[in-house]
């Protein structure tokens, strides 16, 4: 499943940009929020709860925190975000297992 | 002295429209607002990826406002956050914001609250999943970046929103599996009544609704959603009819339908945060979006300087909006002694006939007292927390009855929304056990920040040898 960017005959958007999200490169439309970027590219599960339960983004106005992502290096509302050429987009949980995997008992 | 005389939050219809009647008078203002752009979220503005596109009644009028601000040089910072409003020693109001990583405080003499409101979404078991979205959140999702949730979409809720959300699915070339609304054609049928004050936006209305039946879109009438089906995300949903308290009755027809997305929604709440941090009085009054800043019809709230306008004081609706920000407008600037007093029995009366539309559609909104019976045991009530209802049930049974308790002892409402999507539905299912009224039950105590802060803006930047260490004392 994923986010469909409606192409009606007059919608113009603007040129396709590369970003990365948990080490594999997608494109998006340069400018559009980090959010629409993942979800047209079917990744629509931003994060997962202590319970391990998934969730998605949800309110689209930046309040309901179910999108906060790191983007280049700053945890924050992925559908806040614009996004733009070479953006570094994880999820808090792969930096969790990233540095798990390095050894760092801390997390 | 103070940085402004006015700091007005929000750039919606009401803020914005506040900021420019104080500047043309002559007041010192600055206009703060967390989005990119100035509209709020009626006619939130379209995202930069999208170069070109059919212009709509909510972008004519967005764009108007945009330009309008930019015209009158108003001083407006976008990406700005407030997360702090306290009372200084020097009896001036400090407002603390947030932008681009950064903290900045400013200082004013009076403040307009027009923070608008927010969705409310009443849970049931599978309504976190992905692929759930709320109603209104779909809105901004169209109107930012013309994009639809999913190849086949149920929309679900009631009011106006879900009628413009299917439109709007429909006008971008997406496909809609079913409507399934709380209120029946006869809610509509009166609502419509009340709406005549407004032929041009009945009428619109009126198209939303030809295109869904020429499309055959299926609308299942007083119906509710009971259950979203799905592992990692919505597979399916189960609805029922619903009885005339809106709860799904055990012999109503039940339905299951196969979908990739749902827009859910149950109408607004007023965006309480920043008032309540200043400490104004707030009331609870359903047909109004719930608990809201008491205020006049100048907007003035029961603390000096401080003042309200827009949905935050009453889901009155984005016709009302701007009167209501003039009008807290002129209400401030005779507080801060700027301009010349005029005339505002025009201008009331004009508020007063734009917001009969916006309450209509607001009443059709109210929620019954059987919709929280629809919501599991298992169904989430905490997003950012997963707490569910039952382990909100056995606080609750336990003796925990006002929200503060509640909060402490399951953490549901402490997660970093700041309890924006909980708070309300923990409420009804409090009155549920504890028998209280909405009044009696209260809200939380407000505490600073009222945005989520990184850890890397309050601490700036520093080296461990900057730290200023005392001396060891003398042995
Ligand atoms: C998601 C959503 C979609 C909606 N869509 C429609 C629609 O399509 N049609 C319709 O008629 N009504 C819609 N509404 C109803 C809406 O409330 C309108 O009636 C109208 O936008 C109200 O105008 P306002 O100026 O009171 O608030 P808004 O337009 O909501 O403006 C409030 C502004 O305050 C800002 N703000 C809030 N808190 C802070 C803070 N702490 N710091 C900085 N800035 C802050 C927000 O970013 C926002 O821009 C929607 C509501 C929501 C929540
Ligand atoms: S979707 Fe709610 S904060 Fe981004």
């Amino acid at each position: 499943m994923r986010f469909f960017r409606q192409t009606g005959s007059k919608i113009k958007r603007s040129q396709l940009v590369e970003f990365s999200f948990n080490g594999t490169t997608y494109s998006g439309h340069l400018g559009e929020s980090v959010t629409v970027a993942l979800a047209a590219n079917g990744i629509i599960t931003t994060r997962i709860t202590h319970d391990g339960s998934p969730r998605g983004a949800f309110c689209f106005m930046g309040s309901c925190q179910e999108c906060v992502l790191l983007i280049d290096g700053l945890r924050i509302e992925a559908c806040q975000v614009a996004l733009s050429e070479g953006l570094i987009v994880q999820s808090i949980g792969c930096l969790i297992a990233e540095q798990k995997a390095k050894g760092d008992e801390n997390v | 002295m103070s940085d402004f005389d006015l700091i007005v939050i929000g750039a919606g219809a009401a803020g914005s429209r506040a900021a420019m009647e104080a500047t043309k008078a002559g007041a010192k203002i600055l206009l703060l607002d967390e989005q990119a752009e100035a509209g709020g979220q009626v006619w939130r503005a379209k995202s930069p990826s999208i170069i070109s596109a059919p212009k709509t009644p909510e972008t004519i009028a967005g764009d108007k406002l945009r330009s309008d601000l930019k015209l009158e040089n108003i001083l407006h910072i976008v990406n700005a956050r407030v997360w702090q409003i306290e009372k200084n020693n020097d009896d001036l109001w400090n407002i603390g914001y947030l932008n681009n990583g950064h903290l900045h405080n400013v200082t004013c003499k009076a403040i307009i609250a027009a923070t608008g409101a927010q969705e409310r979404v009443i849970p049931v078991t599978g309504s976190q999943l992905p692929g759930v979205i709320g109603l209104a959140a779909a809105t901004a999702l169209f109107k930012q970046h013309l994009t639809t949730p999913g190849k086949q979409t149920i929309v679900a809720g009631c009011g106006p929103l879900l009628i413009f959300t299917a439109y709007e699915i429909l006008r971008l070339g997406g496909k809609v599996c079913a409507i399934i609304s709380l209120n029946s054609k006869t809610n509509w049928a009166k609502a419509s009544i009340d709406m005549m004050t407004r032929p041009d936006l009945l009428w619109r209305g009126a198209t939303w609704f030809a295109k869904i039946t020429a499309a055959r879109i299926p609308i299942y009438w007083q119906s509710t959603v009971t259950e979203i089906i799905g592992e990692t995300h919505i597979e399916s949903v189960n609805i029922s009819a619903i009885d005339a308290n809106w709860s799904a009755t055990s012999h109503g027809q039940k339905n299951n339908i196969k979908a990739d997305s749902l827009c859910m929604g149950h109408g607004l709440n007023p965006a309480i945060e920043a008032t309540k941090l200043a400490d104004a009085t707030h009331i609870y009054s359903p047909e109004l979006g719930g608990w809201h800043v008491k205020t006049d019809d100048f907007g003035r709230t029961d603390k000096a300087g401080l003042y309200a306008a827009g949905d935050n004081a009453g889901i009155y609706g984005a016709g009302a909006a701007p009167y209501r920000g003039k009008l807290a407008a002129i209400a401030a600037l005779q507080f801060l002694n700027i301009g010349k007093t005029q005339n505002t029995d025009k201008l009331v009366a004009k508020m007063k006939s734009a917001a009969k539309f916006g309450l209509a559609t607001t009443k059709l909104t109210i929620l019954r007292k059987g919709m929280i019976e629809n919501t599991q045991q298992t169904a989430i009530i905490c997003r950012c927390e997963a707490v569910s209802r039952q382990q909100l049930e056995a606080e609750i049974s336990s003796g925990a009855h006002s929200p503060n308790a509640i909060k402490s002892g399951t953490r549901c409402g402490m997660g970093p929304c700041g309890g924006r999507y909980c708070n309300d539905v923990a409420a009804l299912i409090n009155q549920t056990i504890s028998g209280k009224t909405r009044q009696q039950i209260g809200l939380t105590t407000s505490r600073p920040p009222i945005r989520p802060l990184p850890i890397s803006a309050i601490a700036q930047n520093f080296d461990y040898d900057d730290l200023p260490i005392p001396a060891p004392a003398p042995l």
